[in-house]
């Protein structure tokens, strides 16, 4: 079960930190 | 104080200065792509490299593309260190036959040591098997280092081109660093210290008889000396043993104290003329390291000045403090006896100030304002040297910010190397400046409010405070070092912790491509009578206020609650 969280935990920050770099690629181009 | 400690301390930062030209000038070739003294040996390697792995080393990428570069490699890394951990129990090199690391402290070191933090809520020696050291936390070590080094020198390339849209090919940056780099000082600095008696064994440990009583003792043994070299080299921290840089078989003599010192500083502090050169203008990285210099010799005097004080209380009661020639004086609770006062202040001082995060001695028995110097380094977000790269890629977006600050002033044009410093600039570095903070003061409020957190703590009071205060400013800077007393290997620490090292690297790291991606394509501005000089002592000054100022606006009221609270009351006012 712990091992499903941490993948679940880690699979967030990712995608999380997909959409920053996207979101901050819309606010340059303005 | 005394003059055999401020000696050392003086000989150790002009040991330094010395390095800086000749290390930061072969690191500007290294990523310039120019021929170097290894080029015969290492360029076949990396040509090599490159073929098995596809890369096309002229393929450049934009900002956007080098930064999911970095995340992809960063969040395999993690999967692999995780899994390492995990199987360790069914994997070779497990002398001692450990079992596989608990879900949450797997997540929490993986996450550490890839985002450079190397925060440890294990001992080595009792958790981790010699393949998952080896495999698995050495190779991170490297990556996370090279990873902060090339993502620097995007931001660098940033102010050097113009009207670009390409900011160079992060798998070429990344392999050229470890490659020329770190491996061949790792390599040379390992050896150094084997001689000097850290070890580098395949033998997982050793009995002997103890003097009195008649008994016998484990001594833990392995190959410490490879890990520790990059540990300190790459601003990592995390040691071979879970007492860090004071267990004598990481850290074995005054000699190799000195070596680790400059070897977690010496990067840092010569990535800044590597920045003078890569942008034409020597000046303007001498300019830089002037700042990051003076706040870290300002900081480690006062933790010296406190250490060396000693603690009123047991000055009041009669003990003796004073240094003699039985004896070093000053505060030496939770200090090594073969480094003594000076060295142990200046260590935790530079190993906060960059983000290496070892420790020669526990934190959390200093006196509450030597304690607080380490806290405060890192709070002013590791640019007194910093981490390898991450380092002076936040203190230029603090010179940003002073440009531009100086600039509305005295009505100047806020520019910077001849580029416009506009709304977007700015909002990138709001976003740099303050995700930290928000981060590390929400963690602690949380984690204070917890009684399942606030049981780790082993200190009532403001001491405790400090202790939580200090793992998330620790984590949320990617430090790694720990104030020690808090019981940090639960799930509530274990996946806050991962949170916060992870943010802090990665969240921070976009926003600084974005930047180096915008400043690329502008245009250069000729300077002229409008142009804010930016090498003057005034603007280094003015530089240093801006950061001391961020730093205290953001975290007085914290610090407050903690080690000054602490001091008042050890002061008896």
């Amino acid at each position: 079960m712990g091992d499903i969280y941490a993948f679940v935990f880690l699979l967030v920050l990712f995608l999380l930190s997909l959409g920053i770099l996207r979101g901050l690629e819309r606010l340059k181009e303005g | 104080m005394t003059l055999n400690g401020w000696i050392q301390i003086v000989v150790f930062f002009a040991l330094l200065l010395v390095l800086v030209k000749p290390l930061g000038g072969y690191m500007a070739k290294v990523y310039g792509g120019e021929r170097t003294l290894l080029s015969p040996v290492v360029g076949p390697l990396e040509r090599r490299f490159y073929r098995i792995a596809s890369v096309l080393p002229d393929a450049e990428m934009n900002w956007k593309t080098y930064g999911l570069a970095v995340l992809a490699i960063s969040i395999v890394g993690i999967a692999f260190l995780y899994a390492l951990q995990r199987l360790q129990h069914l994997l070779p090199l497990n002398p001692l036959g450990f079992g596989p690391v608990a879900p949450d402290l797997a997540f929490n070191t993986a996450v550490s040591f890839v985002t450079n933090t190397n925060w440890q809520n294990y001992g080595g020696e009792t958790t981790m098997s010699f393949l998952t050291q080896m495999a698995g936390l050495t190779v991170q070590n490297f990556l996370s280092a090279a990873t902060g080094m090339a993502v620097l020198i995007t931001f660098i390339r940033g102010f050097a081109r113009h009207q670009a849209s390409t900011l160079g090919n992060f798998w070429v940056d990344l392999t050229r660093g470890m490659l020329y780099i770190l491996l061949p000082l790792s390599i040379v600095i390992a050896l150094l210290l084997a001689a000097l008696g850290t070890v580098q064994t395949l033998t997982s440990s050793t009995t002997i008889r103890l003097l009195e009583g008649g008994g016998e003792q484990v001594i833990a043994l392995g190959p410490a000396a490879s890990q520790v070299a990059i540990k300190h080299l790459g601003t990592n921290g995390g040691g071979f043993f879970n007492a860090n840089s004071a267990h004598p078989f990481e850290n074995p003599t005054p000699l190799a104290n000195l070596i680790l010192m400059l070897a977690e500083t010496s990067i840092p502090a010569a990535l800044s003329y590597t920045y003078g050169r890569m942008i034409g203008n020597t000046r303007q990285g001498w300019a830089v390291l002037a700042a990051m210099m003076i706040i870290l010799v300002g900081f480690s005097g006062v933790a010296y000045s406190a250490e060396a004080a000693g603690n009123p209380r047991l000055a009041s009661l009669g003990v003796d403090q004073i240094p003699s020639g039985l004896q070093p004086g000053g505060n030496m609770e939770g200090k090594e006896l073969r480094f003594g006062v000076a060295p142990s202040a200046l260590f935790a001082s530079i190993t906060t100030a960059t983000s290496s995060g070892a420790v020669n001695s526990m934190h959390d028995s200093f006196t509450p304002l030597g304690g607080m110097v380490p806290l405060v380094l890192m709070q002013l977000g590791e640019v007194a040297l910093g981490g390898v790269g991450s380092g002076l890629y936040g203190m230029l977006v603090f010179v940003l910010v002073a440009v531009f600050v100086a600039g509305l002033m005295v009505g100047r044009t806020p520019e910077y190397l001849g580029k416009k410093i506009e709304p977007f600039e700015m909002k990138m570095a709001a976003l740099l400046i303050l995700i930290m903070p928000i981060l590390v003061l929400g963690l602690t409020a949380l984690a204070v409010s917890l009684d399942a957190a606030r049981a780790s703590i082993s200190n009532p009071g403001p001491h405790g405070f400090s202790q939580i205060l200090y793992a998330f400013t620790s984590q949320g800077n990617n430090n790694g070092s720990a104030f020690g007393g808090l019981g940090g290997n639960t799930l509530f620490f274990n996946y806050t912790g991962a949170l916060a090292m992870f943010i802090a690297r990665f969240w921070l790291i976009f926003p600084t491509l974005a930047l180096a991606g915008s400043l690329a394509a502008k245009k250069k501005v000729p300077s002229g009578a409008g142009t804010l000089p930016t090498t003057s002592p005034l603007f280094i000054g003015w530089t240093i206020l801006i950061i001391l100022l961020v730093g205290a606006l953001n975290f007085l009221p914290a610090l407050a609650l903690g080690p000054i609270i602490e001091h008042l009351i050890m002061a008896g006012v």
